[in-house]
């Protein structure tokens, strides 16, 4: 399969065994095939776990001379099922085919990888992935922003908890 | 108490005190360099790639990084050396 990024870039120090990361991400619509393409910077063999559940948000908080600060949000999935990159062995270019996606469905996914037959430590964040509706015309940039783009910005205000303090 | 003559003679900055009814002195302490820890060693290589790539991480990917660190302080190139050391998964379903 043609590789739609170009050579992943040279970069010193050599990867470290099970460490990668990811470089570019594509989605190629497609009917009734759409196809998710991933670049990471060292061959990896990656496996996607995909649902249609939406995640959960729990705020990540981090107590700082006794009070506790919001640091970020630690994003959960419900467990879905995985596929299997298309290319065979360790790879740069990581291609995944997703069938029977009908429009307007969300879907939420994130990868993880073997190096050398060994599970790698390194993950990817959670994507969340919205197929366009039939008309939906836009330029190919635009596309890449709405269906790479997290859509995950929408729940965080829920969970947007004031500051508390635990110091006694 | 020596007078201030005696304890300015004496080399260095020196911290006296009464401990009880006993008059002490001790050298100031001092910062050991205790040197960088071998488990920070041992990933230096790792961070310096990790910190290299990030500026051949796409315009799409960096938005999804920013979207997803939303609440929080960390930036997108924060998420990104949370990501690659492997702190992030959402959940711990293992591969097939």
């Amino acid at each position: 399969m043609t590789s739609p990024f170009p050579s992943p870039p040279h970069v010193e120090p050599p990867p470290p065994l099970g460490l990668w990361l990811v470089l570019d991400a594509r989605v190629i619509w497609g009917d009734p095939i759409t196809l998710l393409a991933f670049q990471t910077d060292a061959p990896v063999h990656l496996y996607l776990q995909y649902t249609e559940t939406p995640p959960h948000a729990q705020p990540r908080r981090r107590v700082v001379r006794g009070v506790s600060k919001r640091t970020g949000t630690y994003w959960s999935m419900d467990r879905g099922l995985w596929a299997e990159q298309v290319e065979p062995g360790d790879t740069t270019t990581h291609t995944f085919r997703a069938f029977g996606w009908p429009p307007g469905a969300p879907l939420w996914y994130f990868l993880r990888g073997r190096q050398r037959n060994m599970t790698t430590r390194s993950t990817s964040i959670l994507f969340g992935s919205v197929r366009p509706v039939p008309n939906f015309q836009t330029t190919n940039s635009q596309l890449l922003t709405v269906s790479i783009g997290n859509p995950l910005q929408v729940d965080a205000s829920a969970i947007n908890q004031p500051t508390t303090s635990v110091a006694p | 108490m020596p007078g201030k003559d005696i304890i300015d003679g004496f080399r260095g900055t020196l911290d006296f005190y009464v401990s009880r009814g006993v008059i002490c002195v001790r050298a100031w302490p001092r910062g050991k360099n205790a040197g960088i820890a071998p488990g920070a060693l041992l990933y230096q290589p790792a961070f310096a790639r990790v910190n290299r790539l990030k500026k051949h991480v796409s315009a799409t990917l960096q938005t999804a990084y920013n979207r997803y660190t939303v609440g929080g302080s960390n930036t997108w190139a924060d998420q990104c050396i949370v990501t690659y050391f492997g702190n992030n998964a959402p959940n711990d379903l293992p591969l097939p």
